[in-house]
């Protein structure tokens, strides 16, 4: 299979940097992605499931509603890297994260089946990128006016779940 | 989810209509796409793997590409009724499909690693039509200029996987 090292700067968005740095360079980005399917599952068993649609703060995403956002998310990217990967030459659109929280009614979901729905589409994010050569990881594209590659798509993905796993741990365990 | 009824006209364009007129009235498409995760390695590993490169006809795809070109597909439809599902108005666009096989490495790769993404992909479709909430299905929005629902797409995934699954069998088991 092949090694997908990490981006540059200059091949995802100035926004994203946060992401990657929480991940050190030499890092096997698939590798993380598989494993932490499973630190989510036990981070969301520590938590009596009452305070899984409560938000820490007034205004804040509940426990429920940042897992949708990380499954919407990550359909979204690999669509990016889809659609990149094959050079397409379509500029890509952002999404609106709040909106999609809004009117994901996932707080009204068991816990079950968005954990279950959190594995499925995980499972089709590690057989996208394993089914990628070397030469289309390196493709690019134009997401919201920022260029991005395809390996960039995969880091962001890994990072972003580090980024929000991380939130849950700072400020919502200490709550519980 | 409950069973989503037929999709009217309007809710999918014209080039939509052959695919899902031959889906029967009473057809659940969640169910035909689950069967089908069940069936289409039976259907595949019952051709010998030396023809899963060879056209049947010049300048038809072979089998590797037919199954390349609906995974590509089933991913793409599921993000725009991501998109629209989540009430956002964003026109998407069109993708050239012929393009999107030429782009893919697929003659390069083996079947059970093929077989693996396809599965993939539909437990993570499956999970994402089981998450929609009964008035998502009428969620609508525009693909290069046509109008879709979220319930029209679903009829167009799996009358489209049908349409060709069937192809398959007909041209390279029953012709033999």
């Amino acid at each position: 299979m092949t090694d997908i090292s990490k981006p540059n700067a200059g091949e995802y968005a100035p926004y994203a940097v946060k992401y990657m740095d929480l991940l050190p360079e030499d890092t096997d980005i698939l590798q993380v992605l598989e494993q932490s399917l499973q630190t989510v599952q036990d981070l969301i068993r520590s938590i009596p499931v009452d305070k899984l649609a409560s938000p820490f703060a007034e205004g804040e995403w509940t426990v429920k509603e940042i897992l949708s956002h990380n499954i919407d998310t990550e359909r979204v990217f690999c669509y990016r890297a889809l659609r990149f990967a094959r050079n397409d030459p379509a500029e890509l659109f952002p999404v609106d994260q709040d909106l999609y929280v809004q009117y994901s009614g996932v707080n009204a979901r068991p816990i079950e089946e968005i954990m279950e729905e959190y594995e499925s589409i995980r499972g089709a994010t590690l057989t996208l990128f394993r089914s990628f050569d070397a030469a289309a990881l390196l493709r690019a594209g134009k997401v919201g006016g920022n260029p991005t590659t395809v390996r960039a798509l995969v880091w962001f993905l890994a990072g972003h779940e580090r980024h929000h796993l991380n939130s849950i741990k700072e400020n919502y365990l200490p709550k519980i | 989810m409950p069973a989503p009824r037929r999709p009217k006209n309007g809710e999918f364009p014209a080039y939509a209509a052959p695919y899902i007129n031959r889906l029967p009235a009473d057809a659940d498409p969640s169910k035909i796409l689950a069967d089908n995760l069940e069936k289409v390695s039976e259907l595949i590993l019952s051709i010998p793997v030396e023809k899963l490169d060879n056209p049947f006809a010049p300048g038809e795809w072979t089998v590797k590409e037919i199954l390349i070109h609906i995974m590509d597909q089933e991913r793409v439809y599921v993000y725009r009724a991501l998109r629209f599902a989540r009430r956002d108005a964003t026109e998407l666009t069109a993708m050239d499909h012929e393009a999107y096989v030429r782009n893919s490495n697929i003659r390069q790769r083996e079947i059970n690693s093929i077989l693996e993404e396809y599965r993939s992909i539909r437990q993570a479709t499956l999970s994402f039509f089981r998450s929609l909430k009964s008035d998502d299905l009428d969620c609508s929005g525009k693909i290069g200029g046509e109008v879709f629902t979220v319930r029209g797409i679903l009829w167009l995934a799996a009358a489209h996987e049908r349409h060709h699954l069937t192809s398959i069998q007909q041209n390279y088991l029953d012709a033999r």
